[in-house]
C-alpha cells in the first residue's frame, strides 16, 4: 500500500515536487522564527542575569537610548543609600565604517573610564579581552565590543571610523550586560561633542549596589528619592525582556498558524486534484474489492508520504536558511535544535495529514458504478 | 451457483425513472459459460453490476451460495467482490502507473501481498502467455495483452465466477477471438464460470448457454444463430 501511495504521488511529479517546495518553504520559516526566538532568549537572558545593577533612566524613556538625564541628578542618586558607585553614560547612535550601507543599527556609548574603574565589577572595562581601557574624556580613541570588532575586523592599534571620524582602538572588551554586547564605547565629552545632547545631560546612569542581593531595594529607593528618573535593576529588565519575547513568540505563532493553514490548503489542492484525476482508478479499486476505507486509508497514506518529503525538505532548507542568510544578518547565534526539528516534522505531517482528510473522503465517495462507466 | 430471483433495478434521473431491469430471473451453475446479448440500452452492464455486487436491485434477490447480497451494506459487498467475483471490462481499466504484475495484485493490496500470491500474479501471467510482459506498464502493451493482464487480474482471488462486459469491444475480430479462447481454457480447466456480456456473436458456441435481453427482460436462447 506505501508503495502504492508513492507510485501515485510520482504519477503527478510536477504537482508533488511544487507542493513539497511550497510547504517546506513554510516549515522552514516556522523552523527559522522559532530558532530565531531561541537564539534571543538564549543571547538576551543568559547574559542579563549575571550582573546585578541598577540602570536609572529619564522617567517615560522607552529605552536607554532615548534617556535624557540632567548631569547633576547624579550626586543626588548616590547619596541614595545602598548605592556603591554611579557612572553616567551618554548613549547614541552611530554609523561605523566607511560605507553608506546601514546594516544593523549601532550605538555608542560615551562613558567616564575613571567612574567605570572605581566599580567593584566594572560594566565596561569588566569585560576586556584585549587592549586597554582608554584615558580621559575627551579624544578620538575607543573601545570596541567584541560583536563590533569582529564585524569590521578590528584589532587594538586599528582605526575605525565612526560618523566619518577616525578613532584609535584601544581595547576589545565583552561586557556582560546585552545591551552593550554591540556598541562602542568612546570618552564620554567626545560622545556629549556628537550626541548632540547638551554640555551637562547624560543617557543614564549604571549604579552598583553595595550588596547585590538588594539591587531591587535600591532601585526603589531611587525612585521614590530623584523625581523624574525610573531604575530597573538588570534582572528586573530580564524580566521585561522575557515578556517582550514572549510577545515576539505570541507573534511568530501567529505567523506560523497562517502557514500551516495555508500548507494545509496546498496539501488539500493537491490530493484533491490527484483524487479528481484518479475518479476512474479508484472506481475500479472498489470495483475490485476495495471498501471505502481501503480508499481513505490510501489517500491519507498518500498525505503521509508527502509529509515526510516535505518535513525533510523544510529541515534541509532551515539549515540552509540560517548558514547562507541568518548567521550573517542576525548578531546572535540562532541553532536548530533536534527539538525545533522534531517540531518541523511534526508541523510538516501533521499539516499534510489535515489536507489529506478531505480529498481522502471525496476518494472514499467514489462510486465505482459512475466511474468505471465514464470513460 | 448464483441465482437472480424477479430482479428490478428502476434508475431515477431527476422526476423521470428508467426501468432497466423489469424482473430478471437467471441461474448460474458452476462450470456454465453463459453469454448475454442484447441491444444497447437493454440492461445487460445494469445485469453484470448487480451480479457482481456493484450495485444493488430495486426489488428481488441474488443468492450467491444461498446468500442473498441484495440487502448487503457497501462494505459488506465490497469484501464480497474482493473475494468472490472477477469483473473485466470493455476498456480494460488498468491503471497505467503501475506494471503488468502489480496491476493483477492490485484487488489484494488491502489485504497485503505475501510472496505466495506474487508467484500466484506471475503464473497468471504466464498463463495467460505474457510472462515475458510482467513489468510492462499498460502504455507499452497492445489492446490483446491488456485485457490478458485484465483476466489475470480478475483471476488473482480466485473467484467464484468471472463478470465480463464486452471483453472483446475494443478488440479485432482475431485478438477477440483469443481472449475469448484464453477465457474458455480457463472454464474447462478450472470449472470457473463466466458471464460474458458480447455484440460478437461469432464466438458462440453450441455448448453456451446463450440469453436474450431486450427491454429489461431476459430470455433463454436454445438455438444459437
Ligand atoms: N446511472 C444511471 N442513471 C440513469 N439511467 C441509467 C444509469 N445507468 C444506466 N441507465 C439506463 O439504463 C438502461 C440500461 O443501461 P445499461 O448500461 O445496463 O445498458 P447496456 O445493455 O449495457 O447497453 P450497452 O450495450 O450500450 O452497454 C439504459 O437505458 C441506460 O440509459
Ligand atoms: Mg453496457
Amino acid at each position: 500500500m506505501l508503495l502504492f501511495a508513492v507510485k501515485s504521488l510520482s504519477r503527478n511529479k510536477t504537482r508533488t515536487g511544487l507542493t513539497v517546495l511550497g510547504l517546506a518553504v513554510a516549515v522552514m520559516g516556522v523552523v527559522s522564527l522559532l530558532s530565531i526566538s531561541e537564539g534571543l532568549r538564549e543571547s538576551v537572558i543568559s547574559s542579563l542575569e549575571k550582573v546585578q545593577l541598577v540602570l536609572v533612566t529619564s522617567e517615560d524613556a522607552m529605552g536607554p537610548s532615548v534617556s535624557v538625564l540632567d548631569e547633576s541628578l547624579m550626586s543626588d542618586v548616590q547619596r541614595v543609600e545602598g548605592a556603591r558607585t554611579v557612572a553616567e553614560a551618554v548613549i547614541y547612535p552611530v554609523v561605523v565604517g566607511e560605507e553608506r550601507a546601514v546594516t544593523t543599527p549601532v550605538f555608542a556609548m560615551g562613558i567616564d573610564p575613571g567612574q567605570d574603574k572605581s566599580m567593584k565589577n566594572p560594566v565596561i572595562s569588566g569585560g576586556l579581552v584585549a587592549g586597554s581601557m582608554f584615558s580621559g574624556t575627551s579624544g578620538h580613541k575607543v573601545l570596541l565590543s567584541k560583536k563590533i570588532a569582529d564585524k569590521y575586523k578590528k584589532k587594538v592599534g586599528d582605526t575605525i571610523t565612526i560618523n566619518g571620524v577616525k578613532y584609535k582602538v584601544t581595547g576589545i572588551t565583552d561586557p556582560k550586560i546585552s545591551i552593550l554586547n554591540s556598541m562602542v564605547f568612546v570618552p564620554l565629552d567626545t560622545a556629549k561633542q556628537y550626541s548632540g545632547k547638551g554640555q551637562d545631560k547624560v543617557s543614564v546612569f549604571f549604579v552598583e549596589p553595595e550588596d547585590p542581593e538588594q539591587a531591587s531595594a535600591l532601585a526603589r529607593r531611587i525612585e521614590l528619592s530623584v523625581s523624574g528618573v525610573s531604575a530597573n535593576t538588570v534582572s528586573e529588565m530580564a524580566g521585561t525582556a522575557e515578556s517582550l519575547l514572549a510577545e515576539i513568540d505570541a507573534f511568530f505563532v501567529l505567523i506560523s498558524s497562517f502557514s500551516i493553514v495555508v500548507g494545509a490548503l496546498i496539501v488539500m489542492n493537491t490530493l484533491y486534484m490527484n483524487v479528481l484525476d484518479r475518479t476512474a482508478e479508484i472506481g475500479v479499486l472498489r470495483a475490485m474489492g476495495w471498501t471505502k476505507d481501503d480508499v481513505m486509508k490510501e489517500v491519507m497514506l498518500e498525505s503521509f508520504v508527502l509529509g515526510i518529503m516535505i518535513s525533510g525538505a523544510g529541515i534541509a532548507l532551515s539549515h540552509v536558511l540560517k548558514y547562507a542568510v541568518l548567521d550573517n544578518l542576525l548578531t546572535f547565534p540562532t541553532t536548530i535544535t533536534p527539538w525545533l526539528m522534531l517540531a518541523g516534522f511534526l508541523l510538516a505531517v501533521t499539516v499534510s495529514l489535515l489536507g489529506g482528510v478531505y480529498p481522502a473522503m471525496k476518494a472514499a465517495g467514489v462510486d465505482p458504478v459512475t466511474a468505471i462507466r465514464t470513460e | 451457483m448464483i441465482v437472480l430471483d424477479k430482479v428490478t433495478k428502476v434508475y431515477k434521473v431527476g422526476e423521470t425513472e428508467v426501468h432497466a431491469l423489469k424482473g430478471v430471473s437467471l441461474k448460474v451453475r458452476p462450470g456454465d459459460f453463459v453469454f448475454i446479448v442484447g441491444p444497447s440500452g437493454s440492461g445487460k452492464t445494469t445485469l453484470l453490476e448487480i451480479m457482481g455486487g456493484l450495485m444493488t436491485p430495486t426489488s428481488g434477490r441474488v443468492l450467491i451460495d444461498g446468500k442473498d447480497i441484495s440487502k448487503f451494506n457497501d462494505w459488506q459487498l465490497s469484501l464480497f467482490r474482493r473475494n468472490r467475483i472477477g469483473f473485466v471490462f470493455q476498456n480494460f481499466n488498468l491503471i497505467p502507473s503501475l506494471t503488468a504484475l502489480e496491476n493483477v495484485l492490485v484487488p489484494m493490496i488491502p489485504e497485503g501481498i505475501t510472496k505466495s500470491l506474487e508467484k500466484r500474479a506471475r503464473e497468471l501471467l504466464k498463463e495467460m502467455g505474457l510472462g515475458h510482459r510482467l513489468h510492462h506498464t499498460p502504455g507499452q502493451l497492445s489492446g490483446g495483452e491488456k485485457q490478458r493482464v485484465a483476466i489475470a487480474r480478475a483471476l488473482i482471488n480466485e473467484p467464484l465466477i468471472v463478470l465480463a462486459d464486452e471483453p472483446t469491444g475494443e478488440l479485432d475480430t482475431a485478438t477477440g477471438a483469443m481472449i475469448m479462447d484464453y477465457m474458455r481454457k480457463l472454464n474447462k480447466e478450472n470449472n470457473l464460470s463466466f458471464v460474458i456480456v458480447t455484440h460478437d456473436v461469432e464466438y458462440i458456441r453450441k455448448s453456451d448457454k446463450l440469453y436474450r435481453i431486450k427491454d429489461g427482460l431476459l430470455h433463454h436462447v436454445r438455438r444459437v444463430g
